[in-house]
Parts: structure tokens; C-alpha cells; sequence
């Protein structure tokens, strides 16, 4: 048979193998210990001595022929299979992820903590309380006396044992002052509460109280961080306005609007049509508030502020129900 | 406070608009909430006459009236009972708007009817009226109702601050605004009294406490006539401030009050036995009040007393004995000047205000007084007659005009801005307060009516107040360039926060008072804190655990159809000896896994809620510093529960586990949540600064092992035995794969199986080196806990 047939013949076979096995089995036929060309490769010696060479060279290349095709088939089919492979392992990769769900912190929560940062950039150290007080760190150190009616501007809970609820953070501020010597930077989050519960007020609310006091802080220093915070917190430049006020503990006082954040000022519901919403009292610290702590008023001086930051998150997150920030509805608590 | 435009323009020259001079106001420290017209555009309503009043043909209730505008006679069917002829009335032409009806032409029973006699509640003017207006008998027939009731006027709602007793008045604001204008007060303060005849004050007032009433005047007037009614015009100054009227002595009292800020009262002299005395209640004594609640006083309440007892609560109220009539010809009227602090006192300790205590409890000017009683007699004597005897007064030390040095270096240092001496002279010249001129500053003569301005920074504050706080330019302060961090330390705790966000739970805030009963399942043994003036039941008492707000929050989410709830919160708990200490607690209910197509439907178990705990503990660098042993905490499961405590230190940290049966029950909750409440100091005390040990290079090897013991056997113990006992230091980490109790394992027995994690820091171990280890683990285990080696 002649050499040339095989090989035809041979390629040909490797051409039809479509999977692994068959070309092995194609493999063995022709180049395995019983193939056909090592069969004939065997015969070589009944050939004459002078065609020998010649004979063994063709075998040679013939074989290599069929090895290099059957390695270029195996290629081709081992590039099938991954395929094919690939094409099993197809996953619906729209379906849900696996695990654990990721919780949720709470709205009011991430906004201490975003005030906290940019208040810590300012260089103002955080501080904490107690929410239980007595008389003279929520009122009395704070030019509060007894029986004032600006008492009755905060409706306090009581407790059994002669003490009461914080109406605000001020106290932290005197019992910070009362440890700490001038300067100071602080701010002071907390939980605060009033005797009272209707659309607009929960009987339990957050504020953040700050203080700075040094030799030379002054009522200009005071705007500048307070717009600085603004700006920082709500991403943008904000319109601020300081009005005159007045709290027992500063003077001078002012209360601080913002321009409404819902109609940028044109006048809407939520500013009650007059383009500014109120969010934080301030003032310079009233020198009785100073000196209940032993600081001389002559040496140093400094400004406080306080902000309601139920109301920030409102404002930040289009929250439109006050109460729902202690309902704790999971819905509601997934939104942030 | 409600003002009116009108009363305000009689004071002061305006000539901003109205909204321009609010919005100085309020950037002036009086909050200007709201202006609102006091009534709605009433065109086409004019004062008529009604000239015959008959019986409707067809209807008994009705009547058919012939009413004269002054120019043309229409007929008008009426219902109200008082529709009569001769009286003057309010009358609707046709095409007028009232709010909420047009009037048109129509039919009654028959009868045409070309307009409506209005009710004073049709007009708007009143919530609540009977039968027509009737108008005064000098009222001009003819002339436009808004014009002759004024009604094209205003309502300013001022908020003022508690330091701003001279502003709730008419006279306050009209200062206030006359600093805004620029012009002068139109009325000044009148000076003598026009009263001064001979008619003597025929009673005695002995005045026991001069401190707290410095200032006591009255005087009697006489023939009053009863039957002359508070006219129209005042009337309606009264209701645009909102107060009702009621006879004219009392009427005229709240007038004064409302327009000079004195608040006055007036007796009925008949009702008045004997003398009058200004003294302290006796214990015990009892006053019926004019809003006829009656008070047990004690012997801090100043009062007005006759021989019988005290007829006024002083300068809250009066009482109904001794108060004035509609029949009442004879009256003592009293204007005196109480102490704010002693009204505070009285107000908080009775619980009762009024709009006398209000001005009282704020300051009032004590130059009022007289003023106010000149100008009350006026009011009653020119519309009802009567004779007015002189002034009795009690006045005690005046105070003295104060002084107060303002220092242009202390205000400039205050505000951080230079305000140049003119225009702080210019703040002053505008509120009408005199100042000299000192070498540092001004002298600043403070008025009567300013007693809030006490120390130089008010000065600062009034210059600020007319400057602007808003002119002010904001300088950035000098940078403080340290950390504070003594101040640090007890800082929220947000790491943790974190790690049981990414673990799936949801933070909430709950109101730290709770519901009593539904703590008091929770800690039984433990008395918590009452509030004396709670909102609700539900808000009573001070938590003393998280996990009341926790399963209250999960509760409500159960019943909103949720079925997977993990909780965390961070905050205070407070106890009775009064300590309050931050916790952190988590609850979960329901499966581990959100439900979704390949996730495990495994529910939530101590031991998940174990991993989260040492998640948090692995936060502060304690794991290995904790040992978890049996919980007493009598809100868990027995047997499913445990303490937290340090192994060193022997503090407790917390405790985790799941929620007794009985509360399952009782809270009437499916499944079993599982609870964790950590002592946020402790834990931070316990925080470890991480140290780091060398690895090693050399390879480890694992052997299994797997032991039958006694099913009460801790495997805490089993874990710290063998590492305890590796003298030889090369056993890593002991780690449990198996435990199982069941079939092919015998009664009270279990079976577990650990691998030991073996390698030397300094060679690779031989096979007979780590067969000798694990030889000894065995002989240990054996023998202390009472095991076997499994095959």
C-alpha cells in the first residue's frame, strides 16, 4: 500500500474526530505500539538494504505529518470542549447575590457622624454627657434661675429622684468647662429631651452643642464657623442670616437661618413662605456662664451654638415626618 | 403677641411697608410670625338703619324688615330675634361676599329679600354670636363697615423672647419701631393726674411685703353706670388681640394692658369687706379664682385680702369674690407693680397663667403704674361717668436709674469688627437711651422700661441688635493646634457600629423611656427610674436595658409583615443609684440569611449571635480576653444564654442569649429572638493595643482527633487544658469540627472532634515529635475529662 494513501487516509480520519476520544483512539491506530505504521515500520527490513533508508525517512515524515495533525485536531477539540465547558457553567448572573444582607445605620446617626468629621476638621474635640442632670448643670450654671420664664421655652421631664431629663446639651459645656482650662474647642451630640409630642416635636430629640472658647474668639469667628459647617454639610454654598435673639446663656445672642433648601428661598410649605428656615441658636457665652465655671470673663471669652440635627437630616434626606426617625419602621431604616 | 397695625400707628409714624418694618423686627430680635389681615375684603356691607321690623306672613320665626342705607329703604327678611326697629346694623347689599356665602336676591316663604342683616360671627369678626350685630346708635347710616369698624387692618403675631417684658405692649413695639423710623413716640407720657379732686380713698391698704410689691396704687370710682356697654371700637381692639370682653371695667383694665403693658384689676367696691391688705396667704387658705377653679394656698403666695379673706391671687388673677359685675356701679381699681420672681414662683408652684402673670413674671416698668391708673379712670369715667377719688398710693424705693459704662475696646473685642463710635452713638440715639461721652466709651443711662440691660454685654448685644448681626463679617479664628485628647476619650463608638452594620443589622433609636410593665418582665429584680411627668404610660420609666426598646422596635415590625429582623442600638441606660452607662445591644429574629433562590433557611441561634459578639470583641483586640459563662439574666434562656466575663479582671462585659420561653410566650412572638447587651466602658476598658509575634517559617501540620465524654464537658475547658498544658509551645490552635450526640454514640455521652494545628518556630517538626504531642493531648483529655479516643 503506498505511503501516500495512508497518510491521505489518515488525515482524513483526523479531520472526522469531533471529540477527545476518537482522535485518541484515531492516535493509537496509526502512531500507537500496534499502529499501522509502526506495523509497517517493522516490515522495513524485508524491503532491500539500498531502499531502507529511504523507506524508513518517508515512514518518519509521514508520521510526523499525522502526529503534527493530530496535535493541531487536539487543540481545536481541547478549545470545543472549553467551550462547551464554559457554556455548562452558565450562571443567571441577575439572580441575588448570597450571604448575609448588609445592615443599615441609622439616618440620624450618620449624620452625628458626618457633622462629628466636619466639626473634628475644625479642630473641635467630641465630648459626652450624661442625659440624666440636675438642676444646675441644665439651668442654674447657665444664668437660668429657678422660676425664669425662659424655663418655660424648654417643658422639662422630671424624675423621681429631684433630677431631670437634659433639655439641651448645654450642661456637657459646663461640665466640660468645669474639667477643662481654656482653649477649647468642643462639641457635644447627644440625645435631649421636652415634654411635649405632637407633629413637629418628639418628646425625645438630638442636638449638637459647640463651644469655643479662647483670649480672642470673637462674634466674626462665630459666623465664619458656622458658615463653614453649613457649607460643608449640605455640599454647597448656602445662604445663612444671623438674627438678633436671645438665650440666657450668651449675649449676644442670634438665632441662624438658612435659606430654604426646598425653594432655594422663592417661598414654599416648608419655611411657612419665607424662604429661610431656622436651624441654630448662637451667641457669644454669657459672662455669669463663665464665671459659675471660675473662667474671668475679662481674660477670656468665646461663642457657643446649638442645633436641633433631627432637623438637619430632615432637611438633608427630604425626610417629611419627624416621627418616623423612632419608629424604627426596618422600610424606613433600608433608605439609608 | 397679637398687635394690631392700627393700634401700633396711633403710637409711632410708619411710613415702610408693613412687611419691610416685620422683617427689621425680626432681624431684630422680635420674630415677626405672621401679619395677618384681621378681615377679609368685606365691600358692599354698610352701617343701615332698620326702619320697620314685622311678622312674616308665612313664617312665625321671621321677620320682614324695611332697612335704610341712607340712600335707598330695601326689604330684608330676617330670622334673628333681636331684628327690631330703630337699631343700627350691619347690612349686606346684594353682590356682597361674606367668607363663605354671596349674597343674592332671593325669595323667603314668599317674601323678597334684598340682602342680609349680618350676625357679628357671619362677618367673620367672631367665632360664635347670637342674633344680628347691632351697632352703636351714633354709628353714621350709610358709611362702608370696614371703614367704620376699621377693619382694613392687621394682625402682627410677634414671638418675644423671655428678656422682652417691654415689648408685649403696643407702646414696646411702637418703641421698637419708632427705632427702626427714626421719629419720635406721637404719644408721650402724660404727666399729673386729671383726677386729682377731692373725693377721698375711704379704705385702708397695709402692704406687708414692700419687696415683693414695691409698688401698690388704687382708687375708688364711683356711679359707674352699669348699663353702658363697652363700646364697639374697643371691643374690637380687644378681640384683634384676642381677649374677650366682658363688663367695661374689666374691659378698659386689659386695654391699658394691652397698650402700656400694665396689667391691672378692678374690684367691686360693694364686694369688699373691711380693709384691704397686701400679705402672704395663711397655710392652708383657699381662693376661688375668676376662672373659678379653686386654690389651697400656702404661705409663699402674696395676696390681695379683705377682712374675709383674699380676694386676688396678686398679679395672676382675681377672685370671684370681689370681682366686678354687670350690675357693679362701684369699683377699686388697683395697678401695682409685683416682683417677677415672686409671679414666677406663684405660676410654676399653682400652675396657673394669665396674661397679667405673663407681663408680671417678665418685668414690667415700674414708672407704669400711674400712668396706666390715669389712663383707665379717663377710659371709664369718659364712657361710663362715675366719680374718681385720689390715688391711694404705697410706693416703696424707686430704683434708681442705672448706668452702665460701654467700652468701644471691649465691644470690638466681643464682636470681632470695628463698629465706629458714631454709629454705636447713632444705635443708641435710635432706641432713645441717653449716653455721655467717657474716654473709653459711652456712659449709657439705661430707661425704666429696659431692666433686662444689666451689664455691658447687653449694651454690646442692643448695638449689635440695631447694626445687625447679619453686617458682622465672618474672619476665619486662629487655627488651635492641638488634640485635645483628654477630651476624646469617651467618643461614640462607631467602629462597632460598623462591624454590626456589615454583619446585617439595622441601628435604630428608641425613646430611652419605656413602657414599665413591658421592662419590668425584662429585669424584674430591678427598680427603674420614674418620670414625674411622663407623656403616656408606654414612656414611664427610664430603660434600664436596651432590649426594651429593642423588642418594642421589633414588635412593631412584626407587625408591619416583616418576618427577619436584626436591631442594634447604641445609647444609655439608667439606673437607680444613679449611674448611666452606654450599651450596646442587638437582637435578631428570624432566619440568619435574607430569604433568597439558594440561601440557607437556617434561623437565627445563639451561637449566630455569639460570632457577632466576638466580631465586636475582635474590634477592641479582646477575644482570647473573654470567657463565656452560664447567664443569670432572668430575660434569657437558662440554658441558652451566657455572661460575658474577663478572665483576668472578672468584670462582666455583657450577656448574649436567647429570649426566655415565657417572654416568647408572653410577648406572643413566633420565634425566639436572640439577644446581646454589651457594657460599652467596660468593653472599652478591656481594649487591648495589639502586639505583633513573629511567624513562622515552618510548615504546619493537622492531626484530628475525636473523643466520646460526658456531654456536660465545656469544650471551653477541653480548648484551654490542651493549650494550657503545651509545654512545648508548638500547638497553635486547638479548633472543633464535630459534635454530635445521638445514634451510635451512648447515652450522656457526645462526641467531638478537634484538630490540632502543631508547629515549631524554629524546624520542621519529625513525624515521631508531633505523634509524641498528640499522645499527650490524648493521655490529657482522657484523664481530665473523663473521654475516650474514638477510632
Amino acid at each position: 500500500m503506498s505511503l501516500d494513501i495512508i497518510l491521505k487516509r489518515a488525515l482524513v480520519e483526523i479531520e472526522n474526530c469531533t471529540n477527545l476520544a476518537t482522535l485518541d483512539e484515531c492516535r493509537v491506530r496509526y502512531l500507537g505500539k500496534k499502529g499501522e505504521l509502526t506495523e509497517l515500520a517493522k516490515t522495513i527490513n524485508q524491503a532491500p538494504v539500498e531502499d531502507r533508508p529511504r523507506i524508513g525517512q518517508q515512514i518518519n515524515q509521514i508520521k510526523d505529518s499525522i502526529h503534527n495533525e493530530i496535535e493541531k485536531r487536539l487543540q481545536q477539540l481541547q478549545l470545543i470542549e472549553i467551550e462547551k465547558q464554559l457554556a455548562r457553567d452558565a450562571l443567571d448572573i441577575t439572580l441575588p447575590g448570597r450571604g448575609q444582607a448588609h445592615g443599615h445605620l441609622h439616618p440620624i446617626a450618620i449624620t452625628r457622624q458626618r457633622i462629628e468629621s466636619i466639626f473634628k476638621t475644625l479642630g473641635f474635640a467630641v465630648v459626652e454627657g450624661p442625659e440624666i442632670e440636675d438642676d444646675y448643670h441644665n439651668f442654674g450654671a447657665l444664668n437660668i434661675p429657678k422660676n425664669h420664664p425662659a424655663r418655660a421655652m424648654q417643658d422639662t421631664f422630671y424624675c423621681e429622684n429631684n433630677k431631670l431629663l437634659r433639655t439641651h446639651m448645654s450642661p456637657v459645656q459646663i461640665r466640660t468647662m468645669e474639667m477643662q482650662r481654656p482653649p477649647l474647642r468642643i462639641i457635644a451630640p447627644g440625645r435631649v429631651y421636652r415634654c411635649e409630642s405632637d407633629l413637629t416635636h418628639t418628646p425625645m430629640f438630638h442636638q449638637i452643642e459647640g463651644l469655643c472658647v479662647d483670649k480672642e474668639v470673637t462674634f466674626a469667628n462665630m459666623k465664619f464657623v458656622m458658615q463653614e459647617f453649613l457649607n460643608a454639610f449640605f455640599e454647597k454654598e448656602i445662604p445663612v442670616r444671623l438674627r438678633s435673639s436671645h438665650f440666657p446663656f450668651t449675649e449676644p445672642s442670634a438665632e441662624l437661618d438658612i435659606q430654604c433648601t426646598q425653594c432655594s428661598g422663592k417661598g414654599c410649605r416648608i419655611c411657612s413662605n419665607t424662604g429661610w428656615l431656622e436651624v441654630m441658636g448662637c451667641g457669644m457665652v454669657h459672662p455669669n456662664v463663665l464665671k459659675a465655671v471660675n473662667i474671668d470673663p475679662e481674660e477670656h471669652q468665646g461663642f457657643a451654638f446649638g442645633l436641633g440635627y433631627d432637623r438637619l437630616t430632615m432637611l438633608y434626606y427630604n425626610v417629611n415626618d419627624l416621627r418616623a426617625f423612632f419608629e424604627n419602621d426596618i422600610k424606613f431604616l433600608h433608605q439609608f | 403677641m397679637k398687635i394690631s397695625e392700627k393700634w401700633l400707628r396711633s403710637f409711632v409714624k410708619i411710613d415702610r411697608p408693613i412687611q419691610e418694618i416685620a422683617e427689621i423686627l425680626t432681624m431684630r430680635g422680635l420674630e415677626v410670625e405672621e401679619i395677618a389681615p384681621v378681615s377679609s375684603a368685606l365691600n358692599n356691607i354698610v352701617v343701615a338703619e332698620i326702619l320697620s321690623a314685622e311678622q312674616h306672613p308665612n313664617a312665625d320665626r321671621l321677620r320682614v324688615c324695611q332697612v335704610n342705607d341712607g340712600a335707598e329703604t330695601f326689604t330684608i327678611v330676617c330670622g334673628a330675634p333681636n331684628a327690631r326697629a330703630g337699631i343700627k346694623v350691619a347690612l349686606a347689599k346684594i353682590g356682597a361676599i361674606l367668607p363663605g356665602v354671596t349674597i343674592k336676591k332671593s325669595k323667603i316663604r314668599d317674601v323678597e329679600s334684598h340682602g342680609m342683616l349680618c350676625s357679628v360671627s357671619e362677618l367673620g369678626l367672631a367665632e360664635k354670636s347670637e342674633g344680628i350685630m347691632e351697632l352703636p346708635e351714633d354709628a353714621p347710616v350709610g358709611t362702608a363697615l370696614m371703614e367704620y369698624l376699621e377693619l382694613d387692618d392687621n394682625i402682627l403675631d410677634i414671638s418675644i423672647t423671655p428678656n422682652r417684658g417691654d415689648c408685649v405692649s403696643v407702646l414696646g413695639i411702637a418703641r421698637e419701631v419708632a427705632a427702626i423710623e427714626g421719629g419720635a413716640l406721637l404719644r408721650g407720657r402724660p404727666t399729673g393726674s386729671h383726677y386729682a379732686n377731692n373725693e377721698v380713698f375711704a379704705l385702708q391698704i397695709k402692704n406687708h411685703d414692700p419687696v415683693a410689691c414695691p409698688i401698690y396704687l388704687a382708687r375708688i370710682i364711683r356711679d359707674i353706670n352699669p348699663k353702658i356697654a363697652t363700646p364697639i371700637w374697643l371691643k374690637e381692639k380687644l378681640r384683634r388681640s384676642g381677649i374677650r370682653s366682658i363688663t367695661l371695667p374689666v374691659d378698659v383694665t386689659n386695654y391699658v394692658m394691652l397698650e402700656l403693658g400694665q396689667p391691672m384689676h378692678a374690684f367691686d367696691l360693694q364686694h369688699i369687706i373691711g380693709d384691704l391688705e397686701i400679705r402672704y396667704a395663711r397655710l392652708d387658705e383657699r381662693v376661688t379664682l375668676l376662672n373659678e377653679t379653686s386654690v389651697a394656698l400656702d404661705d409663699s403666695a402674696l395676696v390681695i385680702a379683705d377682712e374675709q379673706g383674699p380676694v386676688a391671687l396678686a398679679g395672676i388673677m382675681g377672685g370671684l369674690r370681689g370681682a366686678v359685675s354687670v350690675n357693679t356701679c362701684d369699683i377699686i381699681l388697683e395697678c401695682a407693680h409685683f416682683s417677677p420672681e415672686l409671679i414666677g414662683n406663684t405660676v410654676r408652684q399653682y400652675n396657673l397663667h394669665s396674661d397679667s402673670s405673663y407681663r408680671f413674671e417678665r418685668g414690667v416698668d415700674p414708672e407704669l403704674p400711674l400712668r396706666a391708673m390715669e389712663l383707665a379712670t379717663q377710659m371709664i369715667v369718659d364712657i361710663a361717668g362715675g366719680v374718681a377719688s385720689v390715688v391711694k398710693d404705697l410706693v416703696t424705693n424707686h430704683s434708681v436709674q442705672s448706668t452702665i459704662l460701654l467700652r468701644f475696646s471691649k465691644l470690638e473685642k466681643v464682636i470681632g469688627a470695628v463698629i465706629s463710635p458714631s454709629a454705636i452713638k447713632n444705635c443708641f440715639s435710635a432706641l432713645a437711651m441717653h449716653y455721655v461721652e467717657v474716654p473709653e466709651g459711652l456712659m449709657v443711662t439705661v430707661p425704666s422700661y429696659r431692666f433686662d440691660l444689666k451689664i455691658e454685654e447687653d449694651l454690646i448685644e442692643e448695638v449689635l441688635r440695631i447694626h445687625g448681626c447679619d453686617a458682622v463679617e465672618a474672619i476665619a479664628p486662629s487655627p488651635l493646634l492641638s488634640l485635645q485628647s483628654s477630651l476624646t476619650s469617651m467618643v461614640n463608638i462607631d467602629s462597632e457600629r460598623l462591624v454590626l452594620k456589615t454583619l446585617g443589622y439595622d441601628e435604630i433609636i428608641s425613646y430611652s423611656f419605656v413602657d414599665e410593665k413591658l421592662q419590668a418582665q425584662l429585669v424584674p429584680n430591678q427598680k427603674a427610674i420614674k418620670l414625674l411627668n411622663p407623656i403616656s404610660q408606654d414612656m414611664s420609666v427610664m430603660r434600664t436595658t436596651l432590649w426594651t426598646g429593642l423588642l418594642t422596635t421589633l414588635l412593631y415590625n412584626l407587625r408591619r409583615q416583616q418576618s427577619r429582623v436584626h436591631l442594634f442600638e447604641q445609647g444609655l441606660c439608667f439606673f437607680e443609684d444613679g449611674s448611666q452607662l452606654k450599651k450596646l445591644s442587638g437582637l435578631i429574629y428570624g432566619s440568619v440569611y435574607p430569604e433568597t433562590w439558594d440561601s440557607s433557611k437556617e434561623i437565627g441561634q445563639f451561637f449566630n449571635v455569639k460570632n457577632d459578639v466576638i466580631a465586636l470583641l475582635a474590634e477592641n483586640g479582646v477575644v482570647d480576653s473573654y470567657e463565656f459563662m452560664r447567664s443569670k439574666n432572668p430575660a434569657l434562656h437558662p440554658t441558652q444564654s451566657a455572661q460575658l466575663v474577663h478572665k483576668q479582671t472578672r468584670s462582666v462585659l455583657g450577656d448574649i442569649g436567647v429570649l426566655h420561653p415565657q417572654l416568647v410566650q408572653s410577648l406572643d412572638l413566633p420565634m425566639s429572638p436572640v439577644l446581646f447587651e454589651l457594657d460599652v466602658q467596660v468593653l472599652r476598658q478591656a481594649r487591648i493595643c495589639r502586639e505583633f509575634s513573629p511567624l513562622s517559617k515552618f510548615p504546619e501540620v493537622r492531626r484530628d482527633l475525636s473523643f466520646l465524654m460526658p456531654t456536660d464537658v465545656p469544650y471551653a475547658d477541653i480548648h484551654g487544658e490542651i493549650l494550657n498544658s503545651d509545654k512545648s509551645d508548638r500547638i497553635r490552635r486547638v479548633t472543633i469540627f464535630d459534635v454530635y450526640q445521638g445514634k451510635g454514640v451512648p447515652e450522656g455521652q457526645k462526641s467531638i472532634a478537634i484538630a490540632l494545628i502543631i508547629q515549631d518556630s524554629l524546624k520542621t517538626l519529625m513525624d515521631d515529635e508531633v505523634a509524641t504531642l498528640v499522645k499527650e493531648v490524648i493521655d490529657l483529655v482522657e484523664s481530665k475529662f473523663k473521654a475516650t479516643l474514638r477510632d
